[in-house]
């Protein structure tokens, strides 16, 4: 009869911690919007210092899924977000195109950079161009590597490689297929080049202790790099985050976000 | 932000273990007793389904539940929901794999019962009461195998803060920021988990019945 008795406590336990868990569960994602965003501006703690204070003003949650560009527009495409922050322009034009979205915002830019191991900074002393550095690299077969996924920042390595006029097929060349953090952790171990924007460098920078900037010019378009905000036009709702976005409140979050982490201004507001 | 990391673990983990088991043990007895025509392709099936990629799992789930998918209708891909699915998938086939090698001397069973004519009810829970120990450490496995995956729940979760980010997608998300000892830190607390757990079930299913 002990043995009975134990029996029924023990389905009782385990269905009050069942029925507990899923009535939890059941708390409402009503007012919650879905935000597909690249790593690099989730990943550097960025959105998670701006967007609280936006929740709190209008009552709206916003959950952010963090993935590179490339799936955050098939995401987004696909109906499973309501909104997107992506990089790379062109991607934005296509579901403008395709009606999915109204326009878009630029809100926030940095620049990208060529990081590399320490110790060969010197060689790149001279190096007038991106371009130019990256044609070096290929020239001495230097480790470099690319993030050969779908991400914007792949996209505008690809470019560069354009402009330099080279394939990047030679034997340093290292396709991490991961994202931006892990990419610079592997370039870290491996003393390779990397393409990167200055924001997760800076925020992992006392991570990589092998790493400095190579090469880095504010004047290059192909080195600019501008965060943008869409949304589903069904989402009427989310036109307040467009203009929070443009707000003095966070205008003076963005510097302030700045100030913390870097100690300069690296994310800038696009007027 | 770590109690919420571990709630949602739990909240996910939990309710999928128990609805596995609630699957997973029935078919397992159902394999093991009746005889039918496709039985042994059957306990082949679902050999295979054991050792199903997490991440296999998770795609399928998401293609299911996308807006553009036959169940995208429900808008649950990126909440707990979606990852109690996910893991539901991957913790069936093991708890009924276990439940299928764990039910020795069923037939002996069965016949005392059939003896004593026991029927209905009173027949299922004599037998769940005679394998009472296997049950829970089918359960032990499945919870194993919920708090230790990553691949299926960081695609259909998202890793959302504060609703999706569980303790195995929060360690990924920290070794991609390169904090690798938040990450080392998330690993202890989610040990220590599993060690809460296993005591408690092995409170339950040895002092109880040694």
């Amino acid at each position: 009869m002990q043995k009975e008795k134990y029996l029924r406590n023990f389905a009782a336990l385990l269905t009050f911690i069942f029925v507990a868990t899923l009535s939890f569960l059941s708390f409402s994602y009503s007012k919650t919007f879905k935000i597909a965003t690249t790593t690099s501006i989730y990943d550097s703690g960025f959105l998670d210092f701006v967007i609280p204070a936006f929740e709190k003003k209008n009552d709206i949650k916003l959950a952010f899924i963090s993935v590179g560009s490339g799936q955050a527009v098939k995401i987004f495409k696909n109906g499973d977000a309501d909104g997107i922050i992506i990089h790379e322009r062109s991607f934005l034009d296509e579901l403008k195109k395709a009606k999915l979205i109204n326009g878009y915002s630029a809100f926030v830019s940095n620049y990208f950079i060529l990081v590399g191991p320490k110790d060969k900074k010197d060689l790149f002393k001279k190096v007038k161009s991106v371009q130019e550095a990256f044609a070096l690299i290929r020239k001495n077969n230097f480790k470099f590597v690319s993030r050969a996924d779908n991400s914007a920042t792949y996209i505008r390595e690809l470019e560069i490689w354009k402009l330099a006029k080279v394939q990047p097929n030679f034997g340093g060349y290292i396709k991490a297929g991961q994202g931006m953090g892990m990419s610079l952790n592997l370039a870290n171990e491996k003393g390779a080049f990397i393409l990167t924007d200055e924001a997760t460098f800076y925020k992992m920078k006392d991570k990589l202790d092998s790493l400095d900037v190579v090469y880095q010019n504010s004047r290059e378009q192909v080195l600019t790099n501008i965060y943008y905000f869409a949304y589903s036009p069904e989402k009427a709702q989310l036109s307040k985050f467009v203009a929070y976005l443009k707000s003095k409140e966070f205008k003076n979050l963005v510097s302030s976000f700045n100030q913390k982490f870097f100690k300069k201004e690296i994310y800038r507001v696009v007027k | 932000m770590l109690a919420n990391v571990v709630l949602s673990t739990m909240i996910v983990c939990i309710p999928s273990t128990f609805l596995a088991v609630l699957i997973g043990v029935p078919a397992g007895y159902f394999l093991k007793v009746k005889r039918f025509k496709y039985r042994k392709m059957l306990i082949r099936i679902v050999y295979t389904l054991s050792g199903l990629p997490p991440v296999l799992a998770g795609l399928l789930v998401y293609i299911l539940l996308s807006k553009k998918g036959p169940l995208g209708f429900l808008d649950i891909l990126f909440t707990k929901w979606a990852m109690i699915i996910t893991q539901v998938i991957l913790i069936v086939p093991i708890v009924t794999l276990y439940t299928l090698s764990g039910l020795k001397n069923i037939d002996s069973v069965l016949e005392n019962l059939d003896y004593l004519n026991v029927k209905g009810c009173k027949r299922y829970t004599a037998i769940v009461r005679e394998y009472l120990k296997e049950i829970v450490y089918a359960i032990v496995l499945g919870l194993s195998r919920a708090i230790s995956e990553v691949g299926g729940v960081l695609i259909v979760g998202g890793n959302i803060e504060g609703s999706t980010r569980i303790l195995t997608t929060a360690i990924i998300f920290e070794i991609t920021k390169g904090e690798f000892s938040n990450a080392l830190l998330l690993g202890a607390v989610l040990l220590a988990i599993s060690f809460t757990f296993n005591t408690i079930l092995q409170i339950l299913q040895g002092d109880a019945f040694d």
